[in-house]
C-alpha cells in the first residue's frame, strides 16, 4: 500500500511535468488517427478480396488490432520509454541515484518517464475496437469483458516484463543499446490473428518470446472463444517472465559498474 | 563509535579493449577482449561519528568507487565492508534511509523534477523516505534559511543557475536526515560563494546531527576547511592517513617560495633553472616548492641569476603539496 | 507496422535515440527492421492468398518480394538528421552561417557517408529472408531491371532526403519541430506504399501522381517485374523534375528562414 503511494505520488510529479510543460496534443490525436486510418484502409483492401483471414471476419480483425493498439500505447505511455531508458541510466552511471533510494529502484526507473501525451491517441484506437463490434452487430456479456480486462491486464505485466528483460541485457552489453527496440519490432506481430503463425515462428511467439499471445488471448474471450486455458497459461508466462526478471536484475547489480572510477 | 569500517577492500573492473576501425568493430562484436583495472588495492580504513573524512587523490584514484560500494551502489570485489552495521551491497531500506550520496552535478532533484519547482520534489522525498510531517517541515524552513534559496524554491528547476541548484539538491540530500554523508565533489563548478555557502552548511549539519561524512574535492580548501582526519589515496592505494597539517608535514618538509620577475622575458631561463616551478595565471606570481634544508639556498641562487620582486618564503597548503606528490609519483 | 516509425524515435531523449538510431555500429541490432515488417506481412498475405490466386494483379510471390524490398528502400533511405531542426532550435545552426558550406550538401553528404555501413547491414538482412523465404520471393528476370531499381531508389532517396530537409527547416517557424517531423515520417511512410501497395488503394491515382512513390514503391515494382511497359526515360524525367523542384523550394525555404532566425543561446 505505501510502495502503490509513493508510486502514485511519482506520477503525479510526473503528470505536473507534463501540465507545466506544453505538449504536443493535437499531434498525438492525430497520430491516433492516422494510425487507425492506416489499418482501417489496409484491411479495407484486403477484405474487398477475401470475406475472412483464417477465419476473421473484418469486424473480428478490427476488434484484434484496436486491442493489439490500446494494449501497446498504454503501455508506451505509462512505462515503455522509462524501462527502455534503464539501457542510458546505465550506460552514462545515472543509475545511482535511484539505487541509493529507500525504495525498489527497478519499480521508479520504469515510471520515470511516462507519456501522458500519448494517451490522446487512445480515442482513435477505441474507435476502431468499437467499429468491430458494429460490423458484426453482437455485443459480447458482462461477464466476458471481465475475463477481457483479467487478460489483457496479465498481457500488459507479460509486456512489461518482457520488454524489461531484454533491456536488462545493458548490464551485460552496455554498447548495444539498440537492443531494446526490437521489442517492438516484434509487437508487429501482436496485430495479426495467432493463426496465421506456422512452424518454428509460431512456437517462439507463444513461448519465448510471447508476443502473439498478447494481443490474441484478450481477444479471444470477446470473440466468443471462452477457454480458461488461455488465462492459464498466461499466468504461466507472467510467471516465467517474472522469475526471470528477478533474476537477471539481481545479476545485472552485480555486474554494474557505474560510469566513472 | 564506529561508523564505517573497511577492511581490505578490493575492487577489480573488467573494461573491454576497444580496436579501431570497422574490422575492429566486427571483432569486437563477436569476441571482446577485456582488460582488468584495479581500482583498490586492498584499503582499509575507519570513519568515526561525527568525523569529517577528507578523501584526496588524483582522478581515477579510486575515491569515488570507494564511495560507490559504501553507498551499496557498487558491488565489490573482495574484502570486508561495513557502514551503521548493515553491509550495503543487501541495500535494505533502512541502511538506504540513513545515508545520503551527493553525486557533484548529478542530482535526483533534477532526475525527478525538471519543469516544475524544487518544492515539489522535496515533497516527493519526504514520501519516500517517510519523513513525519512536522520534521520535514522544521529542516525545510531550516534549511532554506541557511542555504538562502527561499524564492526560488517554487521556480521551474530548468531555469536555476548551477550554484543555487547545487544548494538545492543538498537539500534534497540531507532533509530526511541522513546520519552518513557521501559527499563527491559537492561544490565542483560552482562560483566561490556558492562553495563557502555549502562548505558552511555542511560543517553545521555534521555539528548538529552528529553526522558522519566521507568527502571528495578537488578544491582543497574544502578538504582543508572541513576534514578532521584525511586519507590520501593514490593508484587504490592509501598513501597516507591522518590530520591535514599531517599531510602537508609528511609530504612537504617543504617550503613554498613565492616570488614575481621584474622581466617577464627571464621566464624561459627560469624554467631551465627549475623546471617543476608554477606560476598563478592570475597574480604572475611565481611558486617553487623546495625542500626544507635547501631554502635559503635557492633563494640566494635567485637573486643572482634574476632580478626578482616581492619574494616570500612559507609554509605550503595541501593543494600545493599534493600536486607536488601526485606529479612526481606518475 | 503503421507505428513503423514512431517506434523508433519514441524512447528518451529524440536526440539520444537519433545518435543510437543513425547507422553506428551497432546498427547490426536494427536489422530487425529489415526483417520484421515483411517477415508478419508474409505471413498474413499467405494466409491471405489461401483463397485467392491473384490480390489486386499481385500474386503472392510478388507481393511477398514488394514488402521486403520496400522495407530495404524505405530503411536505407538516407534521413536528414534531426540535428538539423534541433541545431536550428537550440541555436547551434549559428556555425553554417558563419562557416563557408553549404548547409545542405554537408547534411547531404556526411549522411551518405553514414549510411554505408547500414546499407551493407541491410543487403545482408535481406539475404537473409530470400533465403528463408525462397520458396516465396521472385527475382528480377533480368539485370536491367534490378541496376533500375537501385537507380531509382537512389534518386528517390535523394528526393526524399530534401523533403526531410525542408520539413527540418520548419523549425525556423514551428515551435515543436520534433512532434511535426515525426508526423510527416509517418505519412511518408504511407505515401511511399509501405503499408499497401498504392495501386490498391481507393484514389490510387492522387497516390501515383505524388512524388513519393518514388522513394519505394516505383523502384520495388520495377524489381518484382510489374513496370516493364513503362518509359523509363518518361518518369525518370518527371523524378529528376521533383527533385529540382523540391530543392529549389529548399534552398528557398532556408533563405527565408535565415531571415527570420534569431539565433536562440547567443545574444
Amino acid at each position: 500500500m505505501k510502495s502503490l503511494k509513493i508510486i502514485l505520488k511519482f506520477l503525479y510529479l510526473k503528470f505536473k511535468s507534463h501540465i507545466a510543460f506544453r505538449t504536443d496534443t493535437v499531434l498525438q490525436i492525430l497520430f491516433g488517427i492516422l494510425d487507425t486510418l492506416f489499418a482501417f484502409l489496409f484491411f479495407n483492401v484486403i477484405y474487398s478480396y477475401v470475406d475472412n483471414v483464417v477465419g476473421f471476419e473484418k469486424g473480428e480483425i478490427y476488434i484484434l488490432t484496436g486491442t493489439a493498439y490500446l494494449l501497446d500505447t498504454l503501455h508506451r505511455s505509462i512505462f515503455g520509454t522509462g524501462i527502455f531508458s534503464l539501457s542510458i541510466l546505465v550506460k552514462s552511471g545515472r543509475l545511482e541515484k535511484y539505487l541509493i533510494r529507500p525504495f525498489k529502484p527497478n519499480v521508479l526507473v520504469a515510471f520515470r518517464e511516462p507519456r501522458f501525451d500519448m494517451f490522446y491517441r487512445l480515442p482513435s484506437y477505441f474507435v476502431l475496437f468499437i467499429y468491430g463490434f458494429y460490423l458484426l452487430k453482437t455485443f459480447p456479456s458482462f461477464f466476458d469483458i471481465l475475463l477481457f480486462f483479467t487478460s489483457f491486464s496479465i498481457s500488459s505485466l507479460i509486456y512489461i516484463f518482457l520488454s524489461y528483460n531484454i533491456t536488462l541485457l545493458t548490464f551485460w552489453i552496455i554498447e548495444v543499446y539498440n537492443l531494446y527496440y526490437i521489442i517492438y519490432d516484434f509487437y508487429e506481430f501482436a496485430r495479426y490473428p495467432e493463426k496465421i503463425y506456422k512452424g518454428i515462428f509460431r512456437k517462439i511467439f507463444i513461448t519465448i518470446i510471447p508476443v502473439i499471445i498478447l494481443s490474441n488471448y484478450p481477444v479471444k474471450f470477446l470473440l466468443k472463444e471462452r477457454n480458461y486455458f488461455f488465462l492459464f497459461y498466461q499466468i504461466f508466462i507472467l510467471f516465467i517472465f517474472f522469475l526471470i526478471f528477478k533474476l537477471m536484475w539481481k545479476r545485472g547489480l552485480r555486474r554494474y559498474e557505474g560510469a566513472t572510477i | 563509535m564506529e561508523v564505517i569500517k573497511v577492511k581490505d577492500l578490493h575492487k577489480i573492473y573488467r573494461r573491454p579493449i576497444k580496436e579501431k576501425g570497422l574490422k575492429g568493430s566486427i571483432k569486437e562484436f563477436f569476441k571482446r577482449k577485456y582488460e582488468e583495472v584495479h581500482a583498490l588495492k586492498g584499503i582499509s580504513f575507519e570513519v568515526y561519528e561525527g568525523e569529517i573524512l577528507g578523501f584526496v587523490g588524483p582522478n581515477g584514484a579510486g575515491k569515488t568507487t570507494c564511495m560507490k560500494i559504501l553507498s551499496g551502489v557498487l558491488y565489490k570485489t573482495k574484502g570486508y565492508v561495513n557502514v551503521l552495521g548493515f553491509d550495503p551491497f543487501k541495500r535494505e531500506k533502512e541502511f538506504l534511509k540513513k545515508i545520503t550520496f551527493v553525486m557533484g552535478l548529478e542530482g535526483f532533484l533534477e532526475e525527478i523534477v525538471w519543469d516544475i519547482s524544487a518544492r515539489d520534489g522535496l515533497y516527493f522525498i519526504k514520501d519516500l523516505y517517510e519523513v513525519n510531517d512536522k520534521v520535514f517541515l522544521e529542516n525545510l524552513n531550516e534549511m532554506v534559511e541557511i542555504l538562502d534559496v527561499k524564492d526560488i524554491l517554487d521556480v521551474p528547476l530548468r531555469r536555476i543557475s548551477k550554484g543555487q541548484k547545487m544548494r538545492l539538491e543538498l537539500i534534497a540530500s540531507l532533509i530526511y536526515n541522513p546520519s552518513v554523508l557521501f559527499l563527491d565533489e559537492p561544490t565542483l563548478g560552482l562560483d566561490i560563494v556558492s562553495q563557502k555557502n555549502i562548505r558552511e552548511f555542511i560543517k553545521y549539519y555534521v555539528e548538529k546531527n552528529k553526522a558522519t561524512c566521507i568527502l571528495t574535492s578537488h578544491y582543497m580548501k574544502d578538504v582543508e576547511e572541513l576534514s578532521d582526519r584525511l586519507i590520501v589515496i593514490n593508484n587504490g592505494e592509501i598513501i597516507y592517513e591522518g590530520s591535514v597539517q599531517g599531510a602537508i608535514e609528511k609530504f612537504s618538509g617543504k617550503k613554498l617560495i613565492k616570488f614575481s620577475l621584474k622581466d617577464e622575458r627571464d621566464k624561459e631561463k627560469l624554467k631551465n633553472f627549475y623546471p617543476k616551478i608554477h606560476k598563478d595565471k592570475e597574480e604572475g606570481i611565481y611558486r617553487i616548492l623546495v625542500p626544507k634544508s635547501f631554502a635559503s639556498e635557492i633563494t640566494k641562487n635567485l637573486f643572482q641569476n634574476f632580478e626578482i620582486t616581492d619574494i616570500t618564503i612559507e609554509e605550503p597548503e595541501l593543494e600545493e603539496v599534493l600536486r607536488d606528490v601526485f606529479e612526481s609519483s606518475s | 507496422m503503421f507505428l513503423k516509425v514512431l517506434r523508433k524515435y519514441i524512447a528518451v531523449s529524440e536526440i539520444m535515440i537519433l545518435d543510437a538510431l543513425q547507422y553506428k555500429i551497432n546498427t547490426f541490432f536494427l536489422l530487425s527492421v529489415i526483417l520484421v515488417p515483411p517477415l508478419a506481412y508474409f505471413f498474413l498475405w499467405k494466409s491471405i492468398y489461401t483463397q485467392k490466386e491473384i490480390i489486386g494483379n499481385y500474386k503472392l510471390g510478388e507481393i511477398i518480394t514488394y514488402y521486403i524490398i520496400t522495407y530495404f528502400f524505405l530503411e536505407t533511405k538516407p534521413r536528414a538528421p534531426w540535428d538539423i531542426a534541433h541545431s536550428i532550435k537550440n541555436g547551434g545552426f549559428s556555425k553554417y552561417i558563419t562557416k563557408p558550406i553549404n548547409h545542405f550538401f554537408f547534411y547531404f553528404f556526411s549522411e551518405y557517408s553514414y549510411l554505408f555501413v547500414w546499407w551493407i547491414t541491410a543487403v545482408f538482412g535481406v539475404v537473409i529472408l530470400f533465403f528463408a523465404l525462397k520458396n516465396y520471393v521472385i527475382l528480377p528476370y533480368g539485370l536491367l531491371p534490378f541496376f533500375l531499381s537501385l537507380l531509382f531508389s537512389f534518386f528517390g532517396g535523394v528526393l526524399g532526403f530534401i523533403i526531410e530537409y525542408i520539413l527540418n527547416l520548419l523549425a525556423f517557424w514551428v515551435e515543436r519541430p520534433f512532434a511535426f517531423l515525426r508526423f510527416f515520417d509517418l505519412t511518408i511512410y504511407f505515401l511511399s506504399g509501405a503499408i499497401i501497395p498504392l495501386d490498391l488503394l481507393p484514389f490510387k491515382n492522387v497516390f501515383l501522381f505524388l512524388p513519393f512513390k518514388y522513394i519505394s514503391f516505383f523502384p520495388a515494382r520495377i524489381f518484382i517485374g510489374k513496370e516493364v511497359n513503362i518509359n523509363i526515360l518518361n518518369e525518370l524525367f518527371i523524378l529528376f523534375f521533383w527533385i529540382i523542384l523540391f530543392y529549389s523550394i529548399s534552398q528557398i525555404i532556408l533563405y527565408l528562414g535565415r531571415k527570420s532566425y534569431s539565433a536562440p543561446g547567443s545574444i
